[in-house]
């Protein structure tokens, strides 16, 4: 998986992703999101345009990413989920902490 | 057709029990995608594959996760998809570790409600639920000669 990560002017990390948030990535995922936090980044975006599936490990990536943001103050929003992935977040209920923003630019307004 | 007892389509793949071979799991979903809509008269929408196929790859690895964990001999996995009049399949067999969590037995991870609950949410624990929401039936058993079968069903 590809992981690029853009800090906007107002200090918002936007991490984008790239193949499939899963067993063998997100380990990969989650200590990058954490080494943005550390790194005083703690208002995250993560762009899952082109994310092609999540399980349920990509799943605790992003919690973990979201936990350790929260823990610093931050957050941690999710733009452009594919269908697939609006599927897994809403069948474990995880939509209601990770919600969704359709476009990268809602989800850096206003942060 | 006696092979397929009655499945109008079948893909098998053997992988090795790997995370990085789980892409392996997708190519042949993929396939036998393929064909069912070549075979079918009405296949599922894009929605109902997508619930499929979530619960499909949460199998395949739990079977690299636990049936599979570092520091055991490698392992290869089988998977079988097949498609009837009025279901899909998904079978799993791999020889590795005995599965000794189903779901009934693994405490819920926690409801989510406020952004407060964020904190103390829980990283894992929602792949066999994610796999019952998105399918009708999921069964395990492991045979007597040590082998671990899963089988997912979901109708059509």
């Amino acid at each position: 998986m590809d992981v690029r990560v853009e800090i906007q002017t107002n200090g918002v990390a936007v991490i984008a992703l790239d193949g499939r948030l899963d067993l063998l990535s997100a380990v990969t995922v989650k200590e990058r999101l954490g080494k943005e936090v550390l790194a005083g980044n703690m208002r995250l975006v993560v762009d899952l345009g082109a994310v092609t599936f999540i399980d349920s490990s990509g799943l605790g990536a992003l919690i973990g990413g979201l936990k350790a943001a929260r823990q610093a103050g931050g957050d941690l929003r999710i733009a452009r989920a594919t269908n697939q992935a609006l599927v897994v977040l809403k069948l474990t209920s995880l939509d209601r902490v990770l919600r969704p923003f359709a476009s990268v630019e809602e989800a850096v307004a206003g942060y | 057709m006696a092979a397929t007892r009655g499945a109008l389509v079948q893909v098998e793949v053997t992988v090795a029990a790997r995370a990085d071979r789980l892409e392996a799991l997708h190519a042949a979903l993929d396939r036998f995608w393929s064909r069912v809509d070549e075979t079918l008269p009405e296949p599922p929408d894009n929605d109902w594959r997508l619930h499929f196929a979530t619960a499909m790859a949460e199998i395949g690895a739990n079977i690299v996760r636990h049936a599979h964990p570092e520091g055991t001999l490698p392992g290869i996995m089988q998977l079988r998809l097949r498609a009837f009049r009025n279901r899909i399949e998904a079978r799993f067999a791999d020889g590795g570790v005995a599965f000794r969590g189903m779901p009934e037995a693994t405490p819920a991870p926690p409801t989510v409600s406020t952004d407060d609950d964020a904190l103390v949410l829980a990283e894992g624990g929602y792949g066999l639920r994610l796999v019952l929401a998105a399918v009708d039936k999921l069964d395990y058993e492991r045979t007597p000669a040590g082998r671990n079968h899963w089988r997912l069903t979901k109708r059509f």
